[in-house]
């Protein structure tokens, strides 16, 4: 049985998309103002604020390690500020820290990220993903890219389990039908299965409708103690159980390249918490590549391996169907805000649990499964999240 | 061999460089452990099983298995535009380790996943050489 210690009390968010003249300090502003006033605190009551890093925005960075955050918020009571990084397990690095943070006296922690690529050209941008993505004495020189990478992951899945392309394709469209629900997300048109397998071919088998976009945006959320969050709002989500598991730098060094050791993060998730899959009402799935998300579907125990694809090809993942999957349209459909998707998710999480998703509210949602991972796919970190205590 | 070779090098780290001598001479060269005879493809400063420092480096055979791959028509990093489409592949190596690498000499549809490929040696610079695999 699960005996919580954290809980989130409140979560803001800034529109995703192309926003060159909005600024990172702007983005973070408003992403904690509105996370501070979603929470109905004081914000003097906040003592640590950390910041997410950025990817390729180097001033930000300096910016936010030089503690501009709190004084810009006015969080007059600030004892620790900090840039926090790991890529695209960022917000599992965030809350890990701000949960040292409330272990070692602290009463509240504000966690923001604001992200903006729409000033960067595409050519600095596929050079930059290249470059994060890739290594580069082994990899680079050959003209490795994070697309080539997960074309090579979605070839293999396949040949595994026979998952076809329809089907991996099916999971861009179901992302799309969620984030039509949601008003800050990138994407405000309907995508069919034609126009994602139509698309024009990036790295084989991916079409570019299965490659994310870049796009400006960014979240926030605020962290406090279970005990304290009681007091504090009438639905704090808990973190019941958290796992986590580290596989590789380079792809090639992964002991199962297809499944890299997500299964033995998820499952201390769901023992801690005393959970199973059967238990889930959402996942929220950080994959950023549609054949990851039908891995990682398997994996959370959802599907056997190989029938994940025939899943959401049912549309079971859909608005209204019996497992919503990736409410907020995730990195295909809301946008991949660098470093933000996985934040974004989580937030997305905690807004389902308080009953608070608008239009994309999945009825009654008490329990949730939500997952984070970095790098070149390096690691996964599952937490299982609810908005009551076993 | 060209002058103006205008792509990412690799920069070797100093426990590498042999690696990088080797490919220079057309041999393909892998790191393994005296201790525990465990090959550690990339190479790192120390044996990654058993921390030894102890090291020689043997002669890999070339050969290799298509273990996964990847032709890339579009969005490849701005110095590799022009050679698209270009497959990348990872090797299983006849001697374990799996690395990543190009697959030269063939067309898309050719390529598939347990293919036999072999090495071949493409002097990128006149300094630097890089190994490539063709279908066998």
């Amino acid at each position: 049985m699960s005996k919580a210690q954290f809980a989130i009390i409140g979560t803001g968010e800034v529109p995703c998309g192309m926003y060159p003249d909005r600024t990172p300090l702007e983005i973070a502003s408003w992403a904690a103002y509105k996370a501070i006033k979603d929470a109905g605190i004081n914000k003097n009551h906040i003592d640590g604020v950390l910041g997410a890093m950025s990817i390729m925005d180097n001033d930000w960075n300096t910016e936010v390690t030089f503690g501009r955050l709190p004084e810009a918020l006015g969080i007059k009571n600030c004892k620790t500020t900090a840039l926090v990084s790991s890529g695209g397990a960022s917000s599992n690095s965030l809350r890990k820290t701000a949960q040292g943070l409330l272990l070692a006296g602290h009463e509240m922690v504000l966690v923001i990220h604001a992200q903006r690529f729409s000033t960067f050209t595409p050519g600095q941008l596929a050079e930059g993903f290249a470059k994060a993505g890739a290594d580069p004495e082994w990899e680079i020189p050959y003209g490795m890219s994070f697309n080539a990478l997960s074309g090579m992951l979605a070839e293999r899945y396949m040949y595994e389990t026979g998952t076809t392309i329809e089907q991996i394709a099916s999971v861009c469209v179901a992302a799309r039908k969620w984030a039509l629900l949601q008003d800050n997300a990138m994407n405000k048109k309907a995508l069919t299965l034609e126009q994602v397998l139509g698309s024009k071919m990036i790295s084989t088998p991916l079409t570019a409708y299965m490659c994310n976009v870049l796009a400006d945006g960014g979240s926030a959320f605020i962290m406090t103690t279970a005990e304290r969050a009681k007091k504090l709002v009438d639905k704090p989500v808990y973190i019941l159980g958290e796992g986590s598991e580290y596989s590789h730098r380079n792809l090639t060094k992964a002991k199962d390249l297809t499944r890299m050791k997500a299964k033995s993060a998820i499952d201390l998730a769901y023992q801690q918490a005393g959970l199973g899959p059967k238990d889930m009402d959402i996942a929220e799935i950080y994959a950023s590549y549609p054949m990851l998300t039908l891995i990682l579907f398997e994996e959370m125990g959802f599907c056997k391996r190989g029938e994940a694809g025939k899943f959401f090809m049912e549309g079971h993942t859909s608005p209204g169907g019996r497992m919503p999957v990736c409410t907020n349209g995730e990195a295909l459909s809301f946008g991949h805000t660098g470093t933000g998707v996985g934040i974004a998710l989580f937030v997305e999480s905690v807004r389902q649990l308080q009953g608070k998703a608008g239009r994309a509210q999945v009825p009654g949602a008490r329990f949730l499964v939500e997952n984070c991972g970095g790098g070149a796919f390096m690691d996964t970190h599952c937490s299982v999240m609810s908005n009551q205590l076993l | 061999m060209s002058n103006q070779y205008n792509k990412p090098l690799p920069n070797p780290q100093r426990w590498s460089q042999d690696f990088w001598k080797g490919t220079q001479d057309h041999k393909f060269l892998l790191k393994k452990c005296k201790e525990c005879g465990n090959i550690d493809h990339p190479p790192y400063l120390y044996c990654t099983e058993c921390m030894s420092m102890e090291h020689i480096w043997v002669e890999a055979s070339g050969k290799g298995k298509i273990y996964t791959y990847s032709t890339t028509y579009l969005g490849a990093p701005p110095a590799f535009t022009k050679d698209q489409p270009f497959t990348l592949a990872m090797i299983d190596l006849a001697e374990g380790p799996r690395m990543l690498s190009k697959i030269v000499g063939a067309k898309a549809e050719e390529i598939t996943i347990g293919a036999d490929v072999e090495a071949v040696f493409e002097d990128v610079t006149t300094d630097t050489t890089l190994v490539m695999f063709r279908l066998v």
